[in-house]
């Protein structure tokens, strides 16, 4: 049996990716990150940011809401302190959090001709940010001008990580499509609220936050199968992944690579044993590669 | 780099076996496990609950060879999953996370503990206590009812003083109202606190002239450092993560 999935000329070992923002810089639990298909590191900004103000994180049963916004240690800090620091052996991509064209042409251009860095996502959906991420990612127009411009500066791959928040993820997916992305990133967290009616006020400290967690696993794979069916380009998936028959439910809907997000945060060692359940479905299925039933969701 | 054992998750299948209630929604968990190495006073464990998502943490209280006390108090569905739990259930635990508090060089020492605030400070008496170091404690809660482990601190202090804000038992006021006319605070060398953050705000209004540091509650998410979901402000301006930077701070590096 072989994992492998190629995306283009880029390889992963097996289909499962760490999603931004739920593994930090990849400087711990490496013994994981080591494991998996691809990493994406904590959204990276061109000026250091301190996040928004507690409290950042709720849950219920089955989901996780957060407005972390996108506390990082910029680019500088990571091109100098951390980025050194990382020490793995699986494609490192640098997720990159810009509020306009010319943040991401400064953040590209810094730290395209780095042999450590394997390939770009680009945060067009961050619902946790004033400027940037989702208002990016809502317009059709922006999306295009993004990637059209990243594109035009690395011929490393390009992952465009979109939204379907107040917008038509379809029509977004085509323009970063058609502006030459490598891979669409299906979805980013979505708006939520919660609300403590004590004080009559939102609970969290930026007043919303982003929703993601197994509840969301129906809403995102119903995406994953529309969009990768009207777009040319590989669909990578990103909702709610727990196990490893989740894993194979997105990869019949279309799906070439799954990321694992919030239950890191349950358990970092989560993809260990998310890897191992695919495996033996796959023994137990004689599939013989991802590709064997990557979009092999029969009709009805 | 070599992180620190505490970055690394450590799993544990423990059961366990005493669920006892101190008070209206205050519940001691004592869990055994079959695998434990050192604890330091403020490391913390995170259970998993059949009612969230993510784990909850809970600061260790105390410990008895291979068992370990911790002290929840029901504030929603995770906590409340877990006060219903009965003797013999299996518990899927992770830890020991966050640093261990710095111990002191010399005494006296004094533990500052509003509410369920007490729990972190008995096993940190504890471990003081058999480094021989003088320790006392002051105990405030909003009723006789909710004072808890005084029993506990009793047989490892030097002096318990305790308060309540209805005057239901000890001082009558809050622990920061009773606390600078207590003779004993002149000859103490180092605090350490834990309660509400209002308290937090009241002692750094009092500045009491000798470090203080405080044991942090915080909503957590990993509680390994990966997802910066339990920021709590610097000085620097910076939020700092109470699972791994913390969960005990100098109260000075603090904003509140």
């Amino acid at each position: 049996m072989n994992l492998e999935v190629f995306l283009g000329k880029a390889r992963f070992r097996n289909p499962l990716v760490l999603a931004s923002g739920t593994f930090g810089y990849g400087l711990t639990h490496t013994h994981v990150i080591d494991r998996m298909g691809a990493f994406v590191t904590k959204g990276i900004t061109v000026q250091e940011r301190v996040g928004n103000p507690p409290p950042r994180i709720w849950d219920t049963a089955e989901t996780v809401i957060n407005s972390v916004g996108l506390e990082n240690v910029g680019l500088k800090r990571f091109k100098e302190e951390t980025l050194p620091l990382i020490h793995i052996s699986t494609p490192l991509y640098v997720n990159l959090a810009g509020v306009d064209l010319d943040d991401f042409r400064i953040l590209i251009k810094s730290l395209r001709d780095d042999e450590r860095v394997a390939g770009f996502e680009l945060n067009l959906s961050c619902p946790n940010v004033k400027e940037g991420g989702v208002a990016l990612g809502q317009s059709v127009d922006r999306v295009r001008e993004v990637t059209s411009l990243a594109r035009s500066l690395t011929t490393k791959p390009l992952w465009a990580k979109l939204t379907s928040n107040f917008c038509d993820v379809r029509q977004t997916s085509k323009a970063a499509a058609d502006a030459g992305a490598d891979a669409l990133v299906l979805i980013n967290t979505l708006n939520a609220l919660v609300i403590d009616i004590k004080g009559r006020k939102p609970f969290l400290g930026a007043g919303s936050g982003g929703l993601s967690g197994p509840a969301i696993k129906p809403y995102v794979l119903y995406i994953v199968k529309e969009v990768s069916r009207q777009i040319n380009i590989p669909v990578i998936a990103s909702g709610g992944v727990t196990s490893g028959t989740d894993v194979i439910e997105y990869l019949l809907a279309g799906a070439s690579l799954v990321q694992l997000g919030s239950i890191n945060l349950v358990d970092p060692e989560a993809g260990l044993r998310i890897l191992e359940e695919l495996k033996r479905y796959f023994e137990q299925e004689g599939i013989s590669s991802p590709a064997g039933i990557i979009g092999q969701l029969e009709e009805r | 780099m070599t992180p620190a054992s505490f970055l690394v998750m450590k799993r544990h299948q423990a059961t366990l076996l005493e669920n006892r209630r101190l008070g209206p929604g205050l519940y001691s968990l004592q869990v055994e496990f079959e695998d434990l190495g050192d604890v330091e006073p403020g490391q913390f464990f995170e259970f998993l609950t059949g009612a969230r998502f993510l784990r909850r943490a809970f600061s260790v209280a105390d410990r008895d060879a291979m068992r370990l006390r911790f002290v929840l108090r029901v504030v929603g569905k995770g906590t409340a999953w877990l006060s219903q739990l009965t003797e013999g259930s299996k518990l899927n635990l992770a830890g020991p996370l966050g640093q261990g508090v710095a111990m002191p060089s010399e005494g006296p020492v004094m533990l500052l503990a509003g509410g369920i605030g007490a729990a972190p400070l008995l096993y940190l008496a504890r471990k003081l206590n058999e480094q021989r170091v003088e320790v006392d404690a002051l105990l405030a809660a909003g009723t006789k009812e909710e004072l808890i482990l005084t029993e506990e601190f009793g047989s490892l202090c030097r002096k318990v003083i305790l308060a309540t804000d209805d005057g239901s038992c000890g001082h009558k006021g809050l622990l920061t109202d009773i606390l600078p006319a207590l003779p004993a605070i002149n000859d103490i060398q180092i605090f350490y606190a834990c309660g509400p953050e209002s308290m937090f705000a009241a002692l750094k209004r009092l500045d009491l002239g000798k470090p203080l540091y405080a044991f942090l509650e915080s909503r957590m998410g990993c509680g390994t450092g990966l997802c910066m979901g339990c920021g709590v402000l610097g000085r620097d301006g910076r939020y700092h993560r109470v699972c791994t930077e913390g969960p005990v701070f100098n109260l000075e590096e603090i904003e509140l």
